[in-house]
């Protein structure tokens, strides 16, 4: 089933009254979302401000999608709108932002991400990035290759079998098994971080 | 043996993110994600470890987000509870079913009071002991998109049965109005204009 396909079933659901299965859009979007939405606000809180605020009007308009596009298609304009929306009414600019932003590939996240983040944030952050870099690079190659395909280039389990000229079966077998090294490796992280960098102390 | 059922799933939830779960499969992980939070947790992690592999910002705290938006539909579902008068335009045809449900419970009540009601215009001597009240508060909901004026007749008078004209009177000339606007309701406005057959 293509990723269109099960986002489909899911919008069903939530039209259906299912609101698990919008939780479910939520997880799997939520990263891109905001992501999408800092190109236009810088301020880390408040481009998550703006992306709750983007999946509630999607949530509010889902009974009129009718799948004419793709969900995320969908849920993409819906986010920029609702940023652009957000930075009229918060009486700046968009030609302004629009400005400070011009190259948003050039735009430095994590510098940004530094300023306005804890430092015990920062580093829980910086943490999780270099355990995940070392994770990865200490996999089989065949793990390595099939993840890295699939979280950075995007390919689909058909593309990656025919890169790796293997069945479709085996590359999902090799991605779960770098995600479950990935997972081991960060759940342990968390629990350890969770008594060096308590969440709340100032 | 769980632990395999366990790893399964796991296996099922990273396809799933990858939108490369067959069909047959993903209706039961999305019935086992609806149950179980520690699977949701799971999937969470595997966004998360998504968004560190591709350099993504504000990972850290992305989850909020998903967090934020489910306690807000949440607080909208507990004020939507409150006030039971909502319009029906407001429910998706396809909706949580609480409101057809109920709907047709009304309607089939409704139904029957109207068919005593009927019987009590004959003067048939069960009439005495129906609830008049319970015809207008049940029409009245039928005609759920406006908040109702309900004014019913109090009980005790009619479980005696002994029914006080003039508080009846009162009653049809403020319901005249919306025993009029029922849609798809048996109901006659003369049926409320009979003083002849009200007893004291």
């Amino acid at each position: 089933m293509s990723d269109r396909a099960s986002d489909q079933l899911l919008v069903e659901r939530v039209k259906a009254g299912d609101k698990h299965a919008f939780d479910l859009l939520v997880l799997k979007y939520q990263h891109r979302i905001i992501k999408l939405i800092m190109r236009y606000i810088r301020d880390p809180a408040e481009a998550m401000d703006v992306s709750q605020e983007a999946f509630i009007k999607a949530y509010r308009a889902l009974p009129k999608f009718r799948g004419d596009s793709a969900f995320y298609t969908w849920m993409y304009r819906i986010a920029i709108n609702t940023a652009k929306n957000h930075i009229v009414a918060a009486r700046r600019r968009p030609l302004e932002y629009a400005s400070e932003i011009s190259e948003p590939e050039e735009y430095d996240w994590h510098t940004s991400m530094q300023d306005a983040d804890s430092p015990e944030r920062q580093a829980m952050g910086d943490d999780l990035r270099n355990a995940v870099a070392e994770t990865i690079a200490s996999l089989p190659d065949e793990l390595r290759m099939a993840i890295t395909l699939r979280e950075l280039d995007g390919l689909s389990y058909d593309e990656i079998a025919q890169v790796m000229e293997c069945p479709v079966g085996t590359v999902r077998s090799r991605i779960f098994r770098a995600r479950e090294a990935l997972d081991n490796r960060i759940q342990s992280m968390m629990d350890d971080s969770a008594m060096e960098y308590p969440l709340g102390d100032k | 043996m769980e632990a395999d059922v366990n790893r399964n799933i796991e296996e099922q939830l990273s396809a799933f993110l990858d939108g490369e779960l067959p069909e047959a499969e993903l209706q039961m992980l999305i019935r086992r994600l609806e149950k179980e939070e520690n699977y949701r947790a799971t999937l969470a992690r595997y966004t998360l470890i998504g968004s560190i592999i591709r350099d993504d910002p504000a990972f850290a705290e992305t989850d909020s987000v998903r967090t934020g938006v489910m306690k807000r539909l949440r607080e909208v579902d507990s004020a939507d509870a409150a006030k039971p008068d909502q319009p029906i335009e407001s429910y998706s045809p396809k909706g949580d079913g609480s409101l057809n449900r109920r709907t047709g419970s009304l309607l089939v009540a409704a139904a029957a009071v109207l068919a005593v009601v009927g019987i009590y215009q004959f003067n048939l001597d069960v009439l005495p002991s129906v609830s008049v009240t319970s015809t207008p508060s049940v029409a009245v909901n039928l005609a759920a998109p406006v908040n109702p004026p309900v004014r019913a007749v109090s009980a005790p008078d009619v479980r005696s049965g002994r029914i006080n004209a003039d508080r009846i009177t009162s009653y049809k000339v403020s319901h005249a109005g919306v025993s009029r606007s029922f849609q798809g309701a048996m109901v006659d406005s003369r049926v409320f204009v009979r003083p002849a057959s009200y007893q004291e």
